[in-house]
């Protein structure tokens, strides 16, 4: 998935001459989301100040 | 969706017929967005099912309630999402009556806080936690509509009178292939479908002009209705008798259905069409009079 979005902002930027898109950076968000759960669901961050 | 394999030569078949342009299924449909981002969220909090094993009594019911939460969070954002691809394909449309996606976001943020939280601890880290979260889901999938949308030129009264007339009309078309559903006949479901895209095309052509809905307003309610009662009819028939008869008496219905639909859609459009001419007519009347001339 990391490379895929590598992969379109990279074309973006050299199409549309923008270096990043709303549409990534919502992707980076919901790809941290999901992280975020995971490493929670899993117990990684339970009880950290 | 998927279809029987079966052709001229299979057993009981025979040629399918072709989808016309106008009676498409898929025609005007688009692609959902971010069903498979949502898919994820479902699987992610996954783990809190094993981990609530290991956490005692009270840090297993806090697991749980998370998990419920971060499900919960997921499938009405699913549901938000759906209801947002509607509003954003009608011309003119209400706001969601819930707001899905806005519920989804706290949901997110207080399941993420329950699952960081274990007994004993501050509640400062899994309070940091559930805001990150919060934020990240809202950054993510955004919020849902707040406004009703309409057609400019048009009062507020009409294009909200157009927006019930046709979730109305839709909940005559969701009933009406529930029934075809539970009567179990696939060619037969693909044929209400197709019917059911010539109507949306109706439904489409009275958004972008809400005057053609009085022209409309017995498609829209008399004749769905009378389909939807002959579709749960024939359900309930076919289901017991498998009389081929009135399979292919429904079948016909349909064909006339379709054929009126699409009719009284040209001729709504028809009269769009002459609209747009008059106005033409007039404005290239007065650019001669009026305006500059280059002699």
């Amino acid at each position: 998935m990391a490379y895929i979005l590598a992969r379109q902002t990279a074309r973006r930027a050299r199409v549309r001459g923008e270096f990043m898109s709303a549409g990534s950076l919502q992707k980076i968000a919901y790809l941290i989301l999901l992280i975020l759960i995971l490493a929670v669901s899993a117990g990684l961050l339970s009880g950290a100040p | 969706m998927a279809q029987r394999y079966g052709g001229t030569f299979s057993p009981g078949g025979g040629t399918p017929p072709r989808p016309t342009r106008s009676g498409n299924p898929f025609r005007g449909g688009r692609v959902a967005r971010a069903r498979a981002r949502v898919n994820l969220l479902f699987l992610a909090p996954l783990p809190l099912v094993v981990t609530a094993f290991a956490a005692g009594p009270v840090g297993m019911a806090l697991d749980l309630a998370a998990l419920g939460m971060l499900l919960l969070a997921a499938w009405l954002l699913r549901d938000g999402l759906k209801a947002e691809d509607a509003y954003n394909a009608r011309q003119v449309a209400r706001r969601p009556a819930i707001p899905r996606k806005s519920f989804a976001t706290a949901l997110t943020g207080l399941g993420i806080a329950l699952a960081a939280h274990a007994p004993g601890a501050g509640l400062t880290g899994p309070m940091v936690y559930g805001t990150i979260g919060a934020f990240l889901h809202l950054f993510a999938f955004g919020i849902d509509p707040l406004r009703h949308k309409g057609m400019d030129g048009f009062d507020a009264f009409s294009t909200e009178r157009v927006a019930r007339a046709v979730d109305e009309a839709e909940s005559h078309l969701a009933a009406m292939s529930e029934a075809v559903a539970r009567a179990g006949d696939r060619p037969l479901e693909a044929r209400v479908a197709r019917f059911q895209a010539t109507a949306r095309e109706m439904f489409r052509t009275i958004e972008r002009d809400p005057r053609d809905l009085s022209a409309a307003r017995r498609y829209l309610g008399v004749y769905l209705i009378g389909a939807r009662d002959a579709a749960e009819k024939f359900a309930a028939l076919h289901a017991a008798t498998r009389d081929p008869a009135a399979r292919a008496d429904f079948a016909t219905l349909l064909d006339d259905l379709e054929t009126n639909f699409a009719a009284q859609t040209q001729k709504l459009l028809l009269d769009d069409k002459t609209d747009l001419d008059v106005e033409i007519e007039v404005l290239r009347e007065r650019l001669q009079r009026e305006g500059v001339r280059q002699d």
